[in-house]
């Protein structure tokens, strides 16, 4: 299933420029398209999710038209907790590698260190996990924006409601699965709305819905610097936006792909009437 | 190399204070029947071969001359030459007013002066173009448009589609001076950037400076587009007007005392809307999409030394849905002038100028309910004087105040609203500048025109100010109104050197630097819309300058009627700005942290061969270039191609008289596709397909080709009532040009991914009827 990551600050701010876009713009075509090569690189995910065990998994890239699964095994990975707790973590299925100690605790913080087999790559990233946060209401119903004609709109608007706390600078990221499927994830910062009661937007354009299905959203309370990550890919080849493609600036040091996020897990879920 | 610069522009102001001279001959340059001014018109002395000066921008010469006889003679292009005896024993006021060449007199043998004044114009790097010439040339929805046809001459290049921004030398879109009877536009076109905001009708000429500007214009990097209004008609009502398919227009222009003033109002209003009203889907047919201009203009001869000119323009666009949002921006220009000749060979204009660009987003739908607005705006107060010291010799000497005024971004919302209001602080900024400019004949066949111009920049409080050491925060400064947060001081140096080999022959050379306080950081990159941020230099942004090094080599052929121009070029480009990857540009305070900055560098040679006369006409372009970025922290620091680098560009435009009633025309472009960045691997985050850049603006588009095709029929005029119908086809043989290209998974095979192009147009076919009484 193919997901989306978007983000937008200012919700909806947006649509009208994607509308005026689309309305003039909607003649596609698929082409013939010779892609470069580029050197294997390492790509790093690694969290440590609150009152669960850490998990980080490691993979590399590969050409554009292989096989995405490029997983990367025998490495040495360790992660340390902020009560002094080091761990050694056990690879349990290619590339998949998860801790038997550590579990996420708010306020916290985690360091990560990875050295591959040969020693070829050495990474080493910290976070720190956020204060949690909590979905006060989820809501689901059919969108109101209008339709445009060949312009691809959500026929489904998912809102999110919960109250941001005022004494802090907080970043947060929407999970959105639909029958246990993860559909959409989603990255925000109350840079607009510091201490209110917030209603956030998910949109998503490929998310079909229909009466009886379950939605859960999952609200992590993130890092900036994951934010950051995850914020990037959302400015990045988009139509409005245009093109400043680039790869996202990660956390991890050593790896120029990947992130390590110490999150707060608050799920809350929805059957669509 | 400066320094030497310096010594010689040192020699020559000091060269103005031998001259000496006798009597003056002096007046206006005007068109005979409508009573335009013609500026940049040559006068020359015939007794005097090798002397000459140029009328200035309000078609105003003097000559000053030892007593005696001569034939003084105007050569303008386009219009038959007139020459005038005299007796110069005081000084003498003589206006001058010029016919325009008859449809006979343009074929070339009959014709008995020369038309040469590509050859003898110290003009190097620069386009002049007519409205009057340009109208038969094929156009997008038969709106015909002198910023898409200055985009055809080599040097000044748009990228794809529907993206109006020029690209001149390699510059950014941004770096372009662009100036509507002298008043800033920041924002050149309308519905993103289909058309432009200079309608036509109200439209006398532009001229492209796309090397050394003289030096009274400043203020950004690369080029200068000087856009002139009609003055309105002096000696007749007259009315135009054109109907569309999407457009209409209508002008009115005529005296208000014959001779003395004139007046003309134009408006141009799409209605794209009214179309979505015949579309089938009913959410749509509702919804506003359109633009208008108005432009107003009016002059008035006090008495034969005093002139005022009164102009303004309006234009904007507007794309709503009823209760859902509303979004809004456009520019708005006015400008006061005032001639004076002091006495005949000092003439002086003073001009009072405000400009302002703004945009409006409103939201209304939960939970979205609020607005965003921005704006730029100046106020510039010019006070220019003119010396015309002796027969081939013009002093200019002006003062430029120029105030700015930025508001970033605010937010606006109720009490209820899910977000704050706010309001990034607003910045001010003032330039002030002193130049002169002499231009002058060191031997008959050399012409020089050397300027400088001192800029200093201030940028004033009130407000915080933020220093950044590599991207943190690491000072707050608050400073209070009027208080210096920041200055720059910053000399322009201007060059123009002109060989005349022979009469057919020429050679031309530049040197120039500019400096640029007024920034843009482009939020859109694909698409011409007007949610840009601007920026003044400050504690974190240094100014953008250039230098320019150009020379050319001229050469007519069979009496005039083939000119040929070779200019290369190479322009340094300092301080240039970009955005670090994965800024977050909206609304953001701290958006200076949030820059890089670099260095550019643009070469090229441009060629062109143009047939002005005869029943075909028109010119062949082509542009070979290379323009490339420097900027630490992007690509590692290597130099990589500028998203504008277009190595090969050519355009070919055509004009052929079928018959009297009948001008057939087609212009062809072909582009080498522009550089841009797509992906050279691929991994997976939370099971989703990333894709891996290797290399900033390391593949290039696919190359752009275009034709397009006209036909002007003039109906039979009755009376005074002329009509003419203008069939056009843009890209007549449909060519798919990409818009953009996304890269998507194969639905069939996941491991492949298949690249999916956008593309605006297929064929555009319009018929437009204009009439004119």
């Amino acid at each position: 299933m193919k997901t989306s990551t978007k983000s937008n600050s200012v919700n909806g701010l947006f649509i009208p420029f994607m509308m005026l876009a689309a309305i003039l713009t909607s003649c596609t075509e698929t082409i013939e398209f010779e892609f470069d090569t580029a050197a294997s690189q390492l790509v790093v995910e690694a969290f440590v999710p609150e009152s669960q065990y850490a998990e980080v998994i490691l993979s590399k890239t590969v050409n554009i038209n292989d096989n995405n699964k490029n997983l990367v095994s025998n490495a040495l990975v360790v992660l340390q907790d902020g009560f002094g707790t080091s761990e050694t973590l056990q690879e349990v299925s290619p590339g998949r590698y998860r801790s038997n100690k550590i579990k996420g605790v708010p306020g916290s913080s985690y360091s990560l260190s990875v050295q591959t087999e040969g020693n070829v790559s050495f990474v080493k990233s910290e976070d720190r996990m956020p204060k949690p946060v909590f979905i006060n209401r989820l809501r689901v119903r059919e969108s109101i924006i209008p339709e445009v004609e060949g312009v691809k709109m959500p026929d489904w608007e998912v809102i999110v409601e919960y109250t941001d706390p005022e004494d802090e600078v907080n970043y947060y990221r929407f999970v959105e699965y639909v029958n246990g499927k993860v559909t959409i994830s989603y990255v925000e910062n109350d840079k607009f709305n510091n201490g209110k009661d917030n209603k956030s937007f998910l949109t998503c354009v490929d998310r079909k819905l229909s009466k009886g299905d379950t939605l859960t959203v999952e609200m992590q309370s993130i890092s900036k610097a994951v934010y950051d990550y995850f914020y990037a890919f959302s400015t990045m080849n988009d139509l409005v936006q245009g093109t400043n493609t680039t790869n996202p600036i990660s956390n991890i040091s050593g790896a120029n792909l990947g992130y390590f996020s110490a999150h707060t897990v608050h799920r809350r879920s929805v059957v669509v009437e | 190399m400066k320094f030497f610069i310096d010594i010689l522009f040192l020699l020559i102001f000091v060269s103005v204070l031998g001259a000496q001279n006798k009597y003056a001959i002096s007046g206006t340059i005007t068109d005979k029947v409508n009573g335009e001014t013609l500026a940049g018109a040559a006068v020359t002395v015939n007794e005097l071969p090798g002397t000459g000066i140029s009328s200035n921008t309000y078609g105003y010469y003097a000559l000053s001359l030892p007593e005696g006889k001569y034939t003084i003679r105007v050569n303008y292009l386009g219009y038959e030459t007139v020459e005038l005896e005299i007796n110069l024993n005081q000084n003498i006021r003589r206006d001058i007013r010029m016919e325009v060449l008859a449809t006979d007199l343009r074929e070339v043998d009959v014709y008995p002066f020369k038309r040469n004044d590509n050859i003898l114009l110290n003009n190097i790097g620069s386009e002049k173009l007519l409205v009057s010439e340009i109208k038969n040339i094929p156009v997008f929805f038969g709106e015909q448009d002198i910023m898409k046809t200055i985009s055809l001459t080599p040097g000044a290049t748009s990228v794809r589609d529907g993206n109006n921004g020029i690209y001149v030398r390699g510059g950014g879109n941004d770096q372009n001076l662009i100036l509507l009877d002298e008043a800033i536009v920041y924002h050149p076109n309308h519905l993103l950037g289909f058309f432009s905001t200079f309608n036509s009708d109200a439209i006398k000429e532009m001229t492209l400076y796309k090397g050394t500007a003289p030096a009274s214009y400043g203020g950004r990097i690369s080029s200068v587009m000087d856009i002139r209004m009609k003055d309105g008609n002096n000696q007749s009502l007259e009315v135009n007007g054109g109907i569309g398919l999407i457009s209409s227009r209508l002008a009115v222009e005529g005296p208000i005392v014959k001779d003395r003033g004139s007046f003309i109002v134009a408006g141009r209003r799409t209605y794209v809307d009214m179309l979505l009203k015949l579309t089938n889907d009913p959410s749509l047919s509702n919804n506003t999409l359109n633009f208008y201009d108005l432009n107003a203009k009016m002059n008035f001869k006090i008495n034969p030394k005093n002139q005022v000119f009164i102009s303004a323009y309006s234009g904007r666009d507007a794309f709503a849905v009823p209760g859902r949002f509303g979004l809004a921006w456009g520019n708005r220009t006015a400008s006061f002038r005032w001639n004076h000749i002091w006495q005949d060979k000092l003439f002086s204009n003073t001009s009072i100028i405000y400009s302002d660009f703004d945009y409006e987003v409103d939201l209304a739908f939960e939970p979205s309910a609020f607005s965003v607005l921005s704006g730029i705006k100046n106020v510039n107060f010019r006070h220019e004087f003119n010396y015309f010291i002796s027969e081939n010799s013009r002093f200019m000497l002006g003062y430029d105040m120029l105030s700015h005024n930025i508001t970033p971004g605010q937010l606006i919302a109720d009490e209820n609203a899910i977000v704050h209001p706010m309001k990034i602080q607003e910045r001010n900024g003032r330039e002030q500048t002193i130049y002169v400019s002499n231009e002058f004949r060191p031997a008959p066949n050399w012409i020089f025109n050397a300027g400088i111009r001192l800029n200093t920049f201030r940028l004033y409080g009130p407000g915080d100010f933020y220093k950044y050491e590599n991207g943190m925060l690491s000072e707050t400064i608050t400073y209070t109104k009027k208080e210096i947060v920041k200055s720059y001081f910053s000399p322009e140096r201007r060059l123009n050197i002109t060989h005349i080999i022979n009469p057919v022959q020429s050679v031309k050379m530049s040197y120039s630097t500019h400096t640029q306080h007024i920034h843009k950081i482009t939020a859109t990159e694909n698409l011409s819309l007007p949610v840009d941020i601007w920026m003044m230099s400050g504690n974190n942004v240094k100014p953008q300058t250039s230098d320019l090094f150009s020379f050319g080599y001229f050469r007519n052929k069979q009496n005039d009627m083939y000119q040929f121009a070779a200019e290369a070029y190479y322009k340094l480009m300092h301080d240039q700005i970009d955005v670090k990857n994965g800024a977050d540009v909206m609304a953001n305070q701290h958006i200076e942290g949030e820059l890089l900055f670099g260095k550019g560098r643009s070469y090229g040679l441009e060629l062109m061969l143009k047939k002005k006369y005869g029943k075909l006409n028109g010119w062949i372009g082509y542009t070979l270039s290379r323009t490339e970025l420097s900027i630490p922290g992007i690509n590692n620091g290597n130099w990589y191609p500028a998203r504008q680098d277009i190595t090969n560009d050519l355009s070919i435009v055509g004009m052929y008289e079928l018959s009297k009633n009948l001008t057939m025309s087609a212009t062809w472009v072909y582009q080498t596709g522009n550089a841009v960045t797509f992906p050279s691997g691929k991994y997976e985050i939370n099971g989703e397909t990333k894709y891996y850049f290797n290399e900033r603006n390391g593949y290039r588009m696919p190359d752009y080709h275009r034709l397009d095709l006209g036909l002007t029929w003039n109906l039979k005029s009755k009376g005074k009532y002329r009509g003419n119908l203008n069939f056009s086809v843009y890209n007549a043989y449909a060519r798919k040009n990409a818009f953009s290209i996304d890269f998507e998974q194969d639905a069939t095979n996941p491991d492949k991914t298949i690249a999916v192009m956008t593309y605006l147009f297929s064929a555009i076919p319009s018929i437009t009827y204009n009439f004119k009484f």
